[in-house]
């Protein structure tokens, strides 16, 4: 019994060591630390840990580009922990099982705490609350200064309590809550169609959900019903009190700006599912309905001069709402006329109507106009049939197959200026045919192989990047032995939507390998290698100046390759040491400098668009040492380097990293 | 041999009390397992001291365990897992875990035509998270056989996957979704959805989901994935073009049938000349591209 319990110590040793082969954060530690078997505590057993320690970055190059890609900071945090207690008997006093897990406390840019108490037959509840500082300075990548930018922290928890979990009558109860708030830079238009400036935005959305449920199961059949309640609000204003020009500048400034507009909406909902299985059929289904709507008002004044200098001042007030019903279902039907053979057909319904009414005031300096809009309404009703068929021939040959039918009818009205004018009815209706076919070898133990084809025929695509005429070729391979994890997988899907005036077309080939090789306790390497390219063309029609360019196209490509590798090694048990180096880079279609091609329109601007070369690397290195049985001292370095081969000054260089303690008590 | 065996004791259930010796015989030889089980939700099957021999503990999975009693031990006595193949593993999980709603599409999930079966992720006895009971980490298993997604989410811009922030089941439901409702319900698959049957990404991304007194119509259509990649990407904001207005251009050229008329997405005014920058960033005038309640045309 000793070697057994030895051995599953070792165990949960080496599949921590395991999680931890591809971690791509050089913290929080993967390490266990501790004997898994806990302490007891009363009539419970306790299994805990957390780590402690201080993460240190150095910046150089562009700060904003790091913030946005990877934020760590510096700063003592909890980097990790977490807590269990379970009852030895399973008649605990108030709980038979608590669970506490946390992540990057104290200021980490992800921060994270999940939890979950329950007394068997009686209640669970579970909690989710997460925390995350959302920087985007608005980059384009291609090297000009965007309008816009975020720097707003994002949060966000779920509770949940079931009570009488597992019973034949079970009651949920839930509650969410979502928030983004801090600071930000928008843009306002004013004065006349080309001037546009930067004006400070205030962000200050939220947004709570409530819902009640109950699950009852009768001789089989499973009724599962939830309704629910979610609000939102959208408090976000944006004000300037200082004068700034318009961007680009055209000569117009902005010496005051005040935007309102505050929206609130709810969505009560109900949702209804059913299942009834049985052991040569299975049906389901998930019926909702959703009540939204949204009301606004939006009250905006600007002052300042106008592109010709003369004084400008423009009062906009505008107020509405929206409304948008969605009822949906969904019936999935399962045969299993024999072990051999299983048929599904499903059946999904959406019907989404967006209604709205706005009236609209423009007030100019000199002349007052007023412009309504009465009413807007966008449908959508979408029914789609979709049967599978599996057929495992022999334990070692399996067919696959299935048909998809789906018809979309959209109906849209606009352009009701005034009182006065017809509102236009617009109305399509698309139906798309496709089919799958699959094989399944499971020729030797270890060895599976796996293929499957899909096609597909839209008779009306939606956008020109909508799926039209498409096909898609996928395989894997994979050698599976206990020690050894041997992948490979490839995916082809070619996509045409081709009419009279203009087509589209978008070729996406995938190739990835993986290998995981653990030969004995102390050693483990995993290394995986993926390339993804796309090449896109795409007709196009601007103007230059007043003149129409029409029938040209937009040409983009990328070929990125990407490696993952590391390595774990494990000395005595006393120290692990894990090496891993991760890159990004796409090679673009070549090029030297990005207006080194004539394919597509000759202006600079769609030249450098066409293909985007950049590298992201990022090496990393992590010592455990045992301290003492319950104890460990960690320390790690992650370094990260970004490129962009024709924008150097987007580039940044980061080395991050971290020394902390891992303590178990 | 031992799969055949194996998948005949799987009847178990249809002849309760036959053979059933009771938990407490199989802490003998499975010690490790037995003296750790109370940490196992299954575990609750005992504690409840009310259940059927056939659905109570060890043999609650593992079959009647009589013959393997008898027989010191062996793989072909009993109901191994390690050895059964994936139809019927699924149907003796399903047995208990079949009647939830999140696993209504099982049958049907990619996961299952593929031959991934419930021991392919979880593990019964050596979990690595005490919730769900995975065996490896939730962004480990998955990266273990999608090692594309694996290289999306190590790009520049991403979702936080990796720093252990965010897991791929926040969007997916790896046990097999309902038929999407947006695109043409074919593609994608596995994906959960949100509050109405929407994408997973309005559950977080709330400011986008409207409803708007004008939509963005393709947002509604065809869905976010018409301008991002959702797991991650070499553009900022997940976007599938380096430079915005090129993405915007590529739809907006005034081809039929195309668009909610069908006579094209509009096309761009007189007014944008594209040889002035001002006019290369869209989203710097157009900033409500999401939807906007005041402005046909999302400036405001």
């Amino acid at each position: 019994m000793r070697n057994k319990l030895q051995l599953l110590g070792l165990t949960t040793f080496l599949l921590a060591g395991a999680a931890g082969r591809a971690q791509q954060v050089v913290a929080p530690t993967p390490e266990a630390v501790g004997t898994p078997r806990g302490s007891t505590w009363d009539d419970y057993n306790v299994l805990n840990s957390f780590e402690t320690g201080y993460r240190f970055e150095s910046v150089g190059g562009n700060e904003d580009e790091y913030r946005s890609s990877v934020n760590f900071g510096n700063g003592v945090r909890l980097l990790g922990g977490s807590l269990s207690l379970n009852s030895k008997d399973g008649h605990g006093d108030l709980f038979d099982q608590a669970v506490l897990s946390v992540l990057g406390l104290g200021g980490d840019p992800y921060e994270a705490a999940t939890s979950r108490i329950e007394k068997n037959g009686w209640y669970q509840y579970d909690m989710l609350w997460r925390q995350n500082d959302y920087f985007d300075p608005g980059l384009v990548t291609d090297g000009a200064s965007g309008g816009h930018l975020l720097d707003t922290t994002y949060g966000s928890q779920d509770h949940d309590l079931t009570l009488l979990p597992g019973s034949w009558a079970e009651f949920f109860l839930g509650y969410s809550h979502d928030s983004q708030t801090g600071a930000g830079i928008s843009t306002a238009p004013a004065f006349d169609s080309t001037s546009v400036f930067p004006v400070f935005a205030n962000v200050r959305r939220l947004r709570n959900e409530y819902h009640v449920g109950n699950q009852v199961r009768v001789h089989g059949l499973t009724i599962n019903w939830t309704h629910g309640w979610q609000d939102f609000k959208d408090d976000t204003g944006t004000e300037l009190n200082t004068t700034v020009a318009a961007i680009p500048a055209t000569g117009a400034d902005l010496n005051g700006f005040l935007g309102l507009q505050p929206t609130h909406g709810t969505s009560p909902y109900w949702r209804v599912g059913l299942l009834y299985d049985r052991h040569y059929f299975n049906i389901n289904g998930r019926f909702t309905y959703t009540a939204g709507q949204q009301a606004y008002v939006l009250d905006e004044t600007a002052l300042g001069a106008d592109r010709f200098g003369a004084a400008a001042n423009r009062q906009v007030v505008s107020f509405g709402g929206g409304q948008r019903p969605v009822a949906t279902g969904n019936l999935t039907v399962t045969l299993l006329p024999t072990d051999h053979l299983t048929i599904v057909n499903a059946t999904s319904t959406y019907d989404v109507r967006t209604e709205g009414n706005s009236a609209y005031t423009q007030i100019n300096d000199g002349s007052q106009t007023a412009d309504f809009v009465f009413f807007e309404y966008l449908g959508i009703l979408t029914v789609s049939n979709q049967t599978d068929v599996d057929y495992r021939a022999r334990h070692w040959l399996g067919f696959f197959g299935g048909y998809d039918f789906s018809q979309r009818r959209i109906r849209s009205v606009e352009e009701a200026l005034s009182p006065a004018n017809v509102p236009t009815l617009y109305d399509q209706t698309n139906r798309l045919n496709a089919g799958r076919f699959g094989i399944r070898l499971n020729g030797f133990k270890a060895l599976t192989f796996t293929a499957e084809g899909e096609i597909g025929r839209n008779s009306l695509p939606f956008a020109p990047k909508s799926d039209g005429s498409y096909h898609a070729l996928t395989g894997r391979l994979r050698y599976k032995l206990r020690k050894l994890d041997l992948m490979a997988w490839s995916n082809a899907d070619y996509n045409v939507n081709a009419v009279a005036l203009t087509a589209y077309s978008a070729h996406a080939r995938t190739y990835a390998a993986s290998a995981s090789w653990s030969p004995a306790f102390w050693f483990g390497l995993d290394a995986s290698y993926s390339k993804l390219h796309l090449d896109t063309i795409g007709g196009i029609a601007y103007f230059v100046g007043p003149l129409s360019v029409q029938g040209q196209q937009s040409y983009y490509v990328s070929n990125i390759h990407s490696g993952n590798l590391g390595a774990r090694f494990e000395l005595r048990k006393l120290a692990s040491l894990y090496l891993g180096y991760s890159i990004v880079q796409d090679t673009g279609d070549g090029r030297a400098d990005p207006t080194s091609t004539s394919v597509g329109p000759s202006l600079p601007a769609f030249q450098t668009a066409q293909t985007f070369p950049l590298r992201f690397q990022s090496p990393i290195a992590r010592l455990s040492v045992r301290l003492a049985e319950k104890v460990r001292l960690n320390v790690g370095y992650q370094y990260y380097g970004y490129r962009e081969d024709f924008f150097r000054a987007q580039g940044f260089r980061a080395q991050t990293g971290y020394t902390s303690l891992l303590w178990s008590f | 041999m031992f799969a055949l065996l194996a998948a005949s004791a799987i009847v178990w259930a249809d002849e309760p009390g036959n053979g059933f010796v009771g938990g407490e015989a199989c802490k003998t030889c499975h010690a490790d397992i037995w003296f750790t089980f109370y940490k196992n939700p299954h575990f609750r099957s005992i504690a409840s001291g009310k259940e059927k021999p056939e659905n109570t503990g060890c043999e609650s999975c593992h079959g009647p365990a009589k013959a393997h009693v008898a027989a010191h031990g062996g793989k072909a006595t009993i109901v191994a897992f390690s050895v059964l193949r994936p139809e019927a593993v699924l149907k003796a999980c399903l047995r208990c875990h079949g009647a939830t709603i999140s696993r209504a599409n099982i049958r049907r999930s990619p996961h299952t035509q593929n031959n991934v079966a419930c021991n392919n992720c979880h593990s019964i006895h050596k979990p690595q998270t005490p919730k769900f009971l995975l065996a490896r980490t939730e962004s480990e298993l998955c990266y273990g056989c999608h090692a594309n997604v694996r290289a999306e989410f190590s790009m520049t811009f991403k979702h936080r996957v990796n720093e252990g922030f965010m897991t791929c089941s926040d969007c997916h439901n790896p046990h097999g979704a309902f038929p999407s409702t947006w695109r043409m319900a074919e593609r994608p698959r596995m994906v959960d959805t949100a509050l109405a049957n929407e994408e997973p990404c309005l559950r977080c991304h709330t400011d986008k989901r409207g409803p708007f007194v004008y939509e963005h119509p393709p947002v509604r259509v065809e869905g976010c994935e018409v301008c991002h990649y959702p797991h991650g990407s070499t553009n900022s904001r997940l976007l599938r073009r380096p430079v915005v207005f090129t993405m915007c251009l590529e739809c907006h050229n005034g081809a039929p049938p195309f668009g909610l008329h069908g006579t094209g997405d509009p096309m761009l005014s007189q007014t944008h000349n594209m040889t002035d920058p001002r006019f290369q960033n869209c989203t710097n005038c157009h900033v409500r591209i999401h939807g906007s309640n005041s402005d046909s045309l999302f400036m405001r």
